[in-house]
């Protein structure tokens, strides 16, 4: 535990400080979104908003874990300090303590944002009760995905000397994840791309009726291959980039 | 004379060396380039060992090596009498200190909070901060973020790092590096008093040699990854070829006569320069050239610094 608690100091809470303000943001939008309900928002107030949330994350989270990545792994490049520390612990605890510290932020992130969800709805009046099953399987989507990307901008600040390249890399993913939101679900272009795998997580798709101006909520289906696909990335990811830090010469 | 051969004769003396860190036909090759090769070095415990050779020697590399920062490609390491393994490396280390090239930190933290976290990770207990601090001298500066220490005080929170759990050896990887000539100096005085005070071995190195010249007891000289002198460091300054210089009245009349008497001398920039001498023979040789009527100026006897002395052995002029 005790590598664990000296990561915990080293970020000085600065994770939080990243975290904090993107909560913030999520919270006036969607406080905005769900003020003056009239009685069909209050009735799918709660699904709409899985479709509000994906949608945010997908523009906010990218470049979210980017920074974090590269807040976690730059201050460690600026000290010089992997030579100090690789004579005091075993470099896997550094990378494991490091990946744990953002899984655990993270984990705090998207309980606080569901639970900011339920208290908007709340204060707004909606009167659909709370689609436990579906904010699980968009916000479980979007903690892998959100992981799946922390562990990619790790390598990339491990990659680049420059920590301005893999935030922008982040901001290119955002935007190619915004994107990929118009391919059809279960399309096989989504799959190569990481930034897109937050869609997953959407248990409704949108219908607006211009004529009628009427805006239906069609259920879809799980997709299991994609959920197996971020599943593997995952994984991959993570022992890929574990591997390439235990090699890197200090 | 090397180590191997000073241990030798130690042990016939009765005393027995041992070494705090031993290297054993250590290689670290870096492409088609040997960075490090076939290096034995031995150093021995309670000594300061001075680490020499010119930038790109191989110093760093095998300071990495012995703390397995840097995977050698054939050779072993002992230290404290273990060989270091991937398995026993962290507890060997943990009888360790180090300071590598630059000092490690985070800007971001206060320079207690940095030894906070080397504390915990040394397993060492808190209150130990507070004397390396005060023997570091860096007590009053402990609250101050790191980004707004000078380099010298960053050095020091380095080597106050390096001794957090009083390690019985210390590796100071160029720990002058940057500092004023105060700075240099302080931290000189300070690596001086670590064995006597706190039973330390320190295997310090440098590219100055007058550096090592005031610091250590023993030294190494590496060059091109080949170990090309160890031994003490009064055992280098015997490298040094003694010379005799003679400034007389009549230099001319001087190197004729001395030449006759089969010396050989040669006269160069105003002085004759004659090869060392025993002082009966120098006696003679004074009164041969006064009794010839040379009036002899100044007799001089002039030994090579170690810097001729590293330019003797290595070929290359090292940088000061």
């Amino acid at each position: 535990m005790k590598p664990f608690f000296c990561e915990c100091i080293k970020t000085k809470a600065k994770l939080f400080s990243i975290l904090l303000p993107v909560l913030a943001i999520i919270l006036l939008w969607t406080g905005w979104v769900a003020r003056d309900p009239d009685p069909v928002m209050q009735e799918t107030g709660y699904t709409y908003m899985t479709t509000t949330l994906l949608l945010l994350n997908s523009i906010f989270l990218p470049i979210t874990a980017a920074v974090m990545a590269s807040r976690l792994m730059d201050m460690e490049n600026k000290g010089n300090t992997y030579k100090l520390l690789c004579t005091l612990q075993e470099k896997s605890t550094i990378f494991t303590c490091k990946l744990l510290l953002a899984s655990c932020h993270l984990l705090v992130f998207f309980a606080a944002e569901t639970a900011l969800l339920f208290g908007i709805g709340q204060w707004a009046g909606f009167t659909q009760s709370f689609p436990v099953g579906d904010y699980l399987r968009l916000q479980g989507i979007g903690y892998a995905t959100c992981l799946l990307l922390f562990i990619l901008q790790m390598f990339f600040s491990l990659l680049l000397a420059n920590q301005l390249y893999p935030l922008f890399i982040g901001l290119i993913g955002s935007f190619l994840g915004l994107f990929s939101m118009f391919l059809p679900n279960g399309s096989f272009l989504l799959y190569w791309c990481p930034w897109s795998y937050f869609t997953l997580g959407g248990s409704h798709l949108m219908v607006y009726e211009e004529t009628t101006r009427e805006m239906t909520f069609l259920r879809i289906p799980f997709n299991y291959t994609g959920g197996i696909v971020l599943f593997a990335a995952l994984l991959t990811a993570c022992f890929a980039v574990r591997r390439y830090f235990l090699r890197k010469e200090v | 004379m090397s180590v191997k051969k000073y241990a030798q004769n130690a042990q016939k003396r009765g005393i027995y060396m041992q070494y705090a860190i031993e290297t054993s036909a250590l290689t670290k090759r870096y492409g088609k380039t040997n960075a490090v090769d076939n290096l034995c070095l031995k150093v021995p415990e309670g000594s300061i060992y001075g680490f020499l050779g010119p930038n790109g020697a191989g110093k760093s590399t095998t300071m990495k090596m012995i703390l397995g920062l840097a995977k050698p490609d054939s050779g072993s390491v002992k230290v404290l009498g273990k060989t270091v393994n991937p398995k026993n490396r962290l507890e060997i280390l943990r009888q360790t200190g180090s300071l590598i090239e630059s000092p490690s930190y985070y800007g971001h933290l206060t320079g207690r909070e940095n030894m906070q976290i080397i504390a915990m990770l040394k397993k060492v207990p808190e209150k130990e901060i507070a004397e390396i601090l005060q023997i570091v001298r860096l007590e009053n500066q402990q609250h101050k973020k790191v980004s707004h220490y000078s380099l010298g005080m960053k050095q020091r929170l380095g080597l106050a790092c390096a001794m957090l759990g009083h390690p019985k050896i210390l590796l100071l990887d160029e720990p002058t590096n940057g500092l004023d000539p105060a700075g240099i100096q302080e931290m000189r005085e300070l690596i001086r008093s670590l064995p006597s005070k706190y039973a330390m071995t320190v295997l310090v190195s440098s590219h100055l040699l007058s550096e090592m010249d005031q610091m250590a007891d023993y030294a190494g000289i590496i060059h091109h990854g080949n170990m090309i002198f160890q031994g003490e460091l009064d055992k280098l300054h015997m490298h040094s070829r003694h010379q005799l210089l003679i400034r007389t009245l009549d230099n001319e009349s001087a190197l004729r006569l001395l030449q006759e008497s089969k010396i050989p001398c040669k006269n160069k920039g105003g002085s004759l320069i004659l090869p060392g001498l025993p002082d009966e023979r120098t006696a003679h040789l004074v009164s041969l050239l006064v009794e010839a009527g040379v009036g002899v100026l100044r007799i001089e006897e002039q030994q090579m610094t170690l810097e001729e002395i590293f330019l003797h052995l290595t070929g290359k002029q090292v940088s000061l």
